[in-house]
C-alpha cells in the first residue's frame, strides 16, 4: 500500500512547479519557496481527509490559495505597522502582479490585456487558461460558484479580445 | 466553444511567464517535507505505545477482575445448581444447513462524487480515476483503488505516455464499476470517428482495453459527448450519449446505450425503453429511469444519480 510519504512526494514532483507558478501569481512575490513547502506540509499532515472529492491538485491549490490569502493579511499587517514607524519601504513581498509582470521584458500585449482586469477577472482567466482547471475545480480553488466562474471568465475573454482588437474595456 | 476562444485561450497560456523551481530548491524543500514527515512519524509511534500501554492496562486489570469474581460468587450463591446443556441431536434424515458464504452486496445505481472521478460500489470499495497532468500528455490519468472507502489509496494502473500508451487519446470521462472486477472508463474525444466509446477492465482496474459502442446512422455524422455508465442492477446499465455542449445542463440525450448481460454487449436504443429499463430526459435538468418500478432522477445526464 503507498504510504502518505510517497503520495506526497509523487504530488510533489508532478505539481510543485505549478503550486509555485500559482503562488507567484497570487502574491505577487518570487519569494514564495516556504509557501510551496507549507502547502506540502499542510497537505501531509491532512491527507486522511482527502476523499478524492477534487483531484490532488485542485486540493494543492486550494491550500496554496488561503496559504497566500493568510500571507498577503500578515504583510498587509506588517506594512502597516513600517507605515505607522515611517520606514516604508517596498519588498519584493509587497510588489503587486502588474508589477512583477510589468519589469519582465517579455511582457506582451495580451498580457498588458490581461493585467488591465480586476483581478477577479485574471484569478479565473490564470486558473481557466493558463492552468487549465474546469470551472467546477476554479470554482472550488477560488471558492466560489460555478456559474460565477462561467460568467467572470466569459467577460474577462472578450475584454481581452476587445483590448486586443484596440477596443476600450467595457464591463 | 468557438476557434476564436479557442485560439485566445492558447495565446493567454503561451503568453504568460513560466515561473519553476530551481533545482536546487526543489531538494531543498523536498528535504524539509521529508523532515517534517519523519519527524511527524516518530510522534505517532510514541503516541500508539502510549495507547497500546494503556489498553494494555486496562486488560490485565479485566482479567484478574474475571478471576476473582467467582470466589465471591461462590459464597453469595443460593440458587439452583445449573443443569447440563446436551449436545443438540443431529436427525441424520435432515443434516444441519451449511452456512452459505455471504455475497458482498453492491450499490445499485453506484455511487458517484460531484466531480465524476470517483466510484464506490459498496461502503468499502472504491476507485478513483485522477488526472495525472503530465505536461505532454493533458489525457494522462491514474486509476486508484481502495477498500476502506477512501482511507487509503493505491495505484493500481496508468494510462499515460509510458502505460496503456495506445489508450491515451481522448478525455477520460468518467469511471464505473459494477462488482469488484468488471469496469469502465467512458471516453471524449473528438478526434475520433468512432468516439465516444468505453475502456473495460475485468480484472478489478489494473488491465484496460477499448470497449467500442454501436452508433445509429442518424447520428454518425453528429458531434457525440458521453458521460458514464451507471447500473441499476448486475446485468442492466446505461451510457448516455449526448449533445456536446460547453455544459451538461446545455446538452441533450441523442441516444441510449444499453446493456442486459454486464455490459457484455451494449446496444444502441433510439426508443425510450430497453427491457426492463425505461427513461425520460426530456428536460435534461431531470433525467429519469426507471427500472423495477423504481425511479431514478439525474440532474446532468447520467453525471450524478439519485432516487425520486
Amino acid at each position: 500500500m503507498t504510504t502518505g510519504q510517497d503520495i506526497i512526494e509523487q504530488w510533489f514532483y508532478l505539481y510543485s512547479n505549478d503550486v509555485y507558478h500559482f503562488l507567484i501569481y497570487f502574491t505577487g512575490s518570487t519569494d514564495v519557496e516556504d509557501l510551496v513547502q507549507e502547502v506540502y506540509i499542510r497537505a501531509f499532515n491532512h491527507l486522511h481527509q482527502f476523499k478524492g472529492n477534487s483531484s490532488p491538485k485542485t486540493w494543492l491549490f486550494t491550500i496554496a490559495r488561503n496559504l497566500a490569502v493568510d500571507r498577503k493579511r500578515k504583510n498587509a499587517k506588517e506594512l502597516t505597522k513600517k507605515q505607522n514607524s515611517q520606514i516604508f519601504a517596498k519588498t519584493k513581498e509587497e510588489m503587486s502582479p502588474d508589477l512583477i509582470y510589468e519589469q519582465n521584458e517579455q511582457t506582451t500585449e495580451i498580457m498588458d490585456a490581461i493585467m488591465s482586469l480586476k483581478k477577479d477577472y485574471r484569478d479565473v482567466v490564470f486558473l481557466r487558461a493558463v492552468k487549465e482547471f474546469s470551472i467546477a475545480e476554479t470554482a472550488n480553488i477560488l471558492k466560489c460558484s460555478s456559474s460565477k466562474v462561467r460568467v467572470t471568465y466569459h467577460r474577462a475573454l472578450k475584454m481581452i479580445q476587445n483590448q486586443l482588437k484596440g477596443g476600450e474595456i467595457h464591463e | 466553444m468557438n476557434d476564436s476562444i479557442k485560439e485566445l485561450e492558447k495565446r493567454i497560456k503561451n503568453s504568460w511567464p513560466v515561473h519553476d523551481l530551481s533545482e536546487a530548491a526543489q531538494q531543498s524543500i523536498l528535504y524539509n517535507i521529508k523532515m517534517h514527515q519523519n519527524s511527524r512519524n516518530k510522534q505517532s509511534k510514541v503516541k500508539r505505545y502510549r495507547v497500546a500501554y494503556g489498553l494494555s492496562l486496562v486488560a490485565v486489570m479485566l482479567v484478574a477482575f474475571i478471576l476473582i469474581k467467582p470466589m465471591f460468587d461462590k459464597h453469595q450463591s443460593v440458587g439452583p445448581k445449573p443443569t447440563i446443556q446436551k449436545e443438540p441431536v443431529v436427525n441424520e434424515a435432515h443434516p444441519p444447513k451449511v452456512k452459505k458464504e455471504v455475497k458482498s452486496e453492491y450499490y445499485f445505481p453506484q455511487w458517484f462524487n460531484s466531480n465524476n472521478n470517483t466510484v464506490y460500489i459498496n461502503n468499502n470499495i472504491g476507485w478513483a480515476m485522477i488526472k495525472e497532468d503530465h505536461a505532454t500528455h493533458s489525457e494522462a490519468v491514474k486509476i486508484l483503488f481502495t477498500v476502506n472507502h477512501g482511507d487509503e489509496w493505491k495505484t493500481i494502473s496508468r494510462i499515460n505516455g509510458d502505460e496503456n500508451s495506445s489508450l491515451l487519446g481522448g478525455t477520460k470521462v468518467g469511471i464505473t464499476f459494477n462488482n469488484k472486477k468488471h469496469g469502465w472508463i467512458s471516453i471524449r474525444n473528438d478526434a475520433d470517428p468512432e468516439a465516444p466509446y468505453l475502456l473495460e477492465s475485468t480484472d478489478g482496474g489494473k488491465k484496460w482495453r477499448k470497449q467500442l459502442l454501436p452508433i445509429p446512422d442518424q447520428y454518425k455524422d453528429m458531434p457525440r459527448d458521453i458521460t458514464k455508465p451507471v447500473f441499476f442492477s448486475s446485468s442492466d446499465g446505461i451510457v448516455p450519449i449526448i449533445e456536446v455542449a460547453s455544459s451538461p445542463q446545455e446538452s441533450k440525450l441523442l441516444y441510449m446505450i444499453v446493456t442486459h448481460d454486464s455490459g457484455k454487449t451494449w446496444t444502441a436504443v433510439t426508443e425510450q425503453s430497453s427491457g426492463n429499463l425505461s427513461w425520460d430526459f426530456r428536460d435534461p435538468s431531470h433525467g429519469k429511469v426507471i427500472f423495477n418500478k423504481k425511479t431514478w432522477i439525474t440532474p446532468d445526464l447520467g453525471g450524478n444519480w439519485h432516487s425520486q
